[in-house]
């Protein structure tokens, strides 16, 4: 299985580059930052600066007392993530974050193969993204009659317990000059997980932006799983209304999940939405330049 | 170069300690039996059968330890009772008569209490001499 895989992914990045070295076309940019609201986007960033992001979610609300006071949940424990990164390459950045839940701090990487180009020659763009999470805070306290899954040894924590992966392919396509969609199955890996769940989750986010203004739109997204399923079926949906100009991007934000980064977002049960249940929030993502451009 | 270096080393780095556990799980051990305390009427009452009530009884003028008011008899209508001391179990009258710490000895005629059943006694006193 893992030998295939590997090939599989190498004939592709072969692939790919060939398409890649060709003559300088007209790309397409399917949307306006490297992050669609909890989502990665096929974006990636220039190589003459360098992205800063701040996300931030409150605690969850509803249509009940807790909008009211809790001031739609702006009173409750928020999470909150901060990110850097930085283009190596062209068309390859690494970065690192760190999350307020778990305390985790996390290095990601992605790598544009393919650029959707105007003349429609390369009809969508494809990325791929990796991400370690390395959850930080304090583990919590077990009972004297833990065991691991043999249920012979007693539970203990390891220090690799900590870590979380995060892989994903993401297609996109502007489809008009007002609507870009984007499709990006994951697979998630966990070193430790709840007792009787699995510790790989395989989930499928799509998600799309609707052009509504010059400078603004209306993006969404919905992030179904094909295992660990959540309870009552509460898939993380969110929805955003984005401003921005070239170098920055401001969401306001209103999402099923409050948390940030996709080893939790995807794997864990997030808010009823259908009874009224969502968390606001908002992203700040500015892009610093230092380089003049040539 | 340095920096794709620098990168794939970050990346091999990462995944060096891939784990596949779950847990905890929780297995607690049951709980412990409760102790089986010792039966006045089935083990206690049947020594008294046996030993005390050829003279114990409705005609004896001290304390009668017929099944009908034995318990009642030790702990409170007895003539010196309480014959029973649950706090301090070898200082009942009851065990002291039968040990020959007090004498004379009962039964004063015939072969003494065994050990076992004297032991019995004394842990029916100690659990807190219960009518049961």
């Amino acid at each position: 299985m893992k030998p295939a895989f590997l090939i599989t992914i190498l004939m592709f990045v072969g692939i790919t580059s060939s398409f890649s070295q060709g003559e300088e076309r007209s790309y397409v940019t399917t949307f306006r930052s490297i992050q669609l609201i909890n989502m990665q986007t096929t974006e990636v960033i220039p190589q003459r600066g360098f992205d800063f992001s701040i996300r931030h979610r409150f605690g969850m609300t509803g249509f009940d007392s807790t909008s009211y006071k809790q001031l739609l949940g702006l009173d409750l424990p928020a999470n909150i993530r901060f990110a850097f990164d930085f283009p190596i390459l062209k068309n390859l950045y690494v970065g690192a974050g760190r999350t307020k839940n778990g305390k985790t701090i996390d290095l990601e990487t992605k790598y544009l193969f393919l650029r959707q180009t105007e003349d429609n020659l390369m009809p969508f763009s494809v990325a791929a993204y990796f991400s370690t999470g390395i959850m930080t805070d304090a583990f919590p306290r077990v009972s004297d009659y833990s065991y691991m899954a043999d249920l012979v040894t007693p539970f203990t924590y390891r220090f690799s317990h900590r870590l979380s992966y995060n892989f994903q392919m993401i297609f996109a396509r502007k489809f008009t000059e007002g609507l870009s969609l984007q499709i990006a199955p994951v697979l998630i890996y966990k070193n430790l997980v709840p007792a009787g769940a699995e510790n790989q989750t395989f989930s499928i986010p799509v998600g799309g932006a609707i052009k509504t203004g010059l400078k603004s739109s209306f993006i969404f997204e919905y992030a179904y799983r094909f295992n660990n399923r959540p309870l009552n079926n509460d898939y993380p949906l969110s929805i955003a209304f984005e401003s921005g100009t070239a170098g920055h991007v401001f969401q306001i934000v209103i999402s099923s999940t409050s948390e940030l980064i996709e080893q939790d977002a995807y794997t864990k049960t997030s808010f009823n939405y259908l009874k009224g249940k969502f968390a606001l929030g908002f992203n700040i993502r500015r892009v610093f330049w230092y380089k003049r451009k040539k | 170069m340095k920096k794709v270096s620098l990168f794939l080393t970050i990346i091999i780095l990462s995944n060096v300690s891939c784990r596949k556990d779950s847990g905890p799980y929780i297995i607690k051990p049951p709980p412990p039996e409760k102790p089986v305390l010792i039966s006045f009427s089935n083990e206690i009452q049947p020594i008294f059968d046996y030993y005390c009530v050829s003279c114990h009884n409705e005609n004896h003028p001290l304390l009668n330890l017929k099944p009908c008011c034995s318990w009642y008899e030790l702990i409170a209508t007895g003539h010196n009772a309480p014959y029973i001391d649950t706090i301090n179990p070898d200082e009942s009258k009851l065990l002291q008569r039968i040990t020959g710490a007090i004498l004379p000895i009962m039964p004063p005629t015939g072969n003494a209490l065994p050990q076992d059943d004297i032991d019995l006694i004394k842990k029916w006193i100690g659990e807190g001499a219960r009518n049961n």
